[in-house]
């Protein structure tokens, strides 16, 4: 995988690591140490993601991931703190695409700069894979180790959210957004329900599930391929 | 006038007797007032009124066989009233305070919580995600990438190290522990400090002026770590272009002195300088601690912390700079 990385955050040293092991990685990268000099940059430079801090000197890292969703759909992958929870959830409600915990792991990291960069080519594939699951988009066809798998019209379209977009977060309200509508992003409860009844049905173990990831307090994971 | 656990506060005339005592203490569970007994009965002779806040105030009762005794109680009753109303005032004041210092303290605690979260999260951000690039990318870094990430580990590592130093003082400091004192030589002090600084800034030029000076009583490693502290503030704010000065100077008192020449400190933010975790407009992190630590430091010793910016100077430094003095009292103990 490769592209050009905007990386955003005020502290010089963070700066400096990112940059190191993206271009380890196969990355080119530019930096910005405000929110200001991030939007200017965006724009000039034509990133292909953007690795945003929340904890900007300048701007609230959620208002930067506002002014850019206006005109783009660059993937953002938002760095927060740990007891910044809300932040994360508001920045992701908001258009970042995924977050990373500080301090992190830099596997970590780039699986997931890897899923934010994932596109859907033109001509989108109608076939999901995952496991030994084959989702097909167009007949709502879902079958599982070569049995059909019976799924409701909700289940199928819970599902296809996730599997839509392998390896990046989908907070719990724009799940119930997409699947029931605005008037029902509050419905924690019945999602949670709603996801428990999926993977009884397309998990392997249930109980462990690997293709519906939770995602404690923000959202649900699938499986990154 | 008599408190809650029965205690006279005050009283003009003949004190209370034991039956006076009782009728008080009836007064203030029932909330009433408790008429004095009729002259020829056995019983209280005042008459009890509660005033709110715990207390009761007693009062010969007023001849009824005058003719203005009417006028009479009417002004007693005012200026009962009047008295029980600025109790309440007081009261609600003190409560006021109180919450008050309450939430300053909360305010502090959240702000030490969110400093020190910042503070010490970012060079562990860094330390993580360099040792795990290292690990799983280091072979597809060049040596100079490697190098540096590896510096950047250790550079990291210290910061970590002097912030958890900072708070462990900060936390004496507050805890008012008493100095341990002894006899100390600033010479070594001083010595001490420009070590450090060389370590941790290996980029800053730290120049001594320092003359004979009496031994003080004192902690040493306190004072190595304020003046620390006030290098670390310098190098922050002024960086490493021009030379930091540390003078120490004896004179009416013995007068420590850290000066740079930054962009200085506006006159706005000069009172609060050394109150924890203060951070002006555009400071870089970490300012928290390290300034109130040196007051803290300074005041443990007996002594007194100032700032001046801008510095008045000759021909040394062009900009404004800031200089910040520790005074200790010669012959301190």
């Amino acid at each position: 995988m490769t592209g050009l990385i905007l990386i955003v955050d005020d502290e010089p040293q963070i700066q400096r690591f990112l940059a190191h092991a993206l271009h380890a990685a196969g990355y080119e990268t530019r930096a910005a140490g405000t929110g200001a000099e991030a939007l200017v940059l965006a724009g000039q430079v034509r990133p292909d993601a953007m690795v945003l801090d929340l904890g900007l000197p300048d701007m609230d890292g959620k208002d930067v991931i506002e002014a850019l969703r206006k005109t783009s759909d660059l993937p953002i992958l938002v760095l927060s703190a740990r007891g910044e929870e809300m932040e994360k959830i508001l920045a992701l409600d908001l258009g970042a695409n995924d977050f990373v915990v500080k301090p992190f792991a830099i596997g970590e990291f780039l699986a997931r700069l890897r899923a934010c960069l994932r596109r859907r080519p033109a001509g989108t594939p109608d076939l999901i894979r995952a496991e030994d699951l084959v989702i097909d988009l167009a007949t709502y066809r879902v079958t599982k180790a070569g049995e059909e798998v019976h799924l409701t019209p909700k289940e199928f379209a819970l599902m296809a959210e996730l599997a839509r977009a392998p390896g990046r977060v989908v907070t719990h309200r724009n799940l119930l957004k997409a699947v029931w509508g605005p008037a029902h992003v509050e419905d924690l409860a019945y999602l949670r329900v709603f996801v428990g009844q999926l993977r009884a049905k397309i998990e392997t173990y249930p109980a462990r599930p690997s293709l519906i990831r939770t995602e404690p307090g923000v959202g649900y994971r699938w499986a990154d391929v | 006038m008599i408190g809650a656990e029965g205690q006279v506060l005050a009283a003009e005339g003949a004190a209370p007797g034991p039956e006076d005592l009782a009728a008080a203490e009836r007064a203030l569970r029932r909330g009433r007032v408790e008429d004095a007994i009729a002259p020829g009965w056995e019983g209280a002779r005042m008459v009890f009124q509660p005033l709110g806040a715990g207390l009761v105030a007693g009062h010969a009762p007023v001849d009824r066989r005058r003719r203005d005794a009417g006028l009479i109680e009417e002004a007693v009753g005012l200026a009962l009233a009047q008295g029980a109303q600025a109790l309440a005032g007081l009261e609600l004041s003190r409560a006021a305070a109180a919450a008050q210092r309450r939430a300053e303290a909360e305010g502090l605690r959240a702000a030490l919580l969110s400093s020190v979260s910042h503070d010490l999260r970012t060079p562990l951000a860094t330390i993580m995600g360099a040792a795990s690039s290292l690990r799983e990318l280091g072979g597809q870094m060049t040596p100079e990438a490697r190098d540096d990430l590896v510096a950047a580990i250790e550079e990291e590592a210290g910061r970590l190290s002097r912030q958890v130093e900072n708070l462990l003082q900060m936390t004496r400091l507050q805890a008012g522990i008493a100095l341990r004192k002894a006899p100390v030589d600033l010479g070594e002090v001083v010595e001490g400090v420009r070590a450090r600084a060389a370590r941790a800034f290996p980029d800053a030029r730290v120049e001594v002026r320092m003359g004979p000076v009496p031994m003080i009583e004192g902690e040493a490693q306190l004072l190595e770590q304020a003046l620390f502290n006030l290098i670390d503030n310098a190098v922050k704010f002024a960086g490493t272009g021009a030379p930091i000065v540390l003078a120490v100077e004896a004179g009416a008192a013995l007068e420590i002195s850290v000066t740079d020449a930054g962009p200085g400190i506006a006159e706005a933010q000069q009172e609060g300088l050394f109150q924890p975790f203060f951070r002006g407009d555009a400071r870089p992190a970490g300012f928290g601690l390290g300034l109130s630590i040196a007051q803290g430091v300074a005041l443990a010793h007996g002594g007194s912390i100032r700032a001046e910016s801008p510095v008045a100077e000759g021909p040394d430094f062009e900009h404004p700079g800031t200089r910040i003095t520790l005074s200790l009292p010669l012959g301190a103990t």
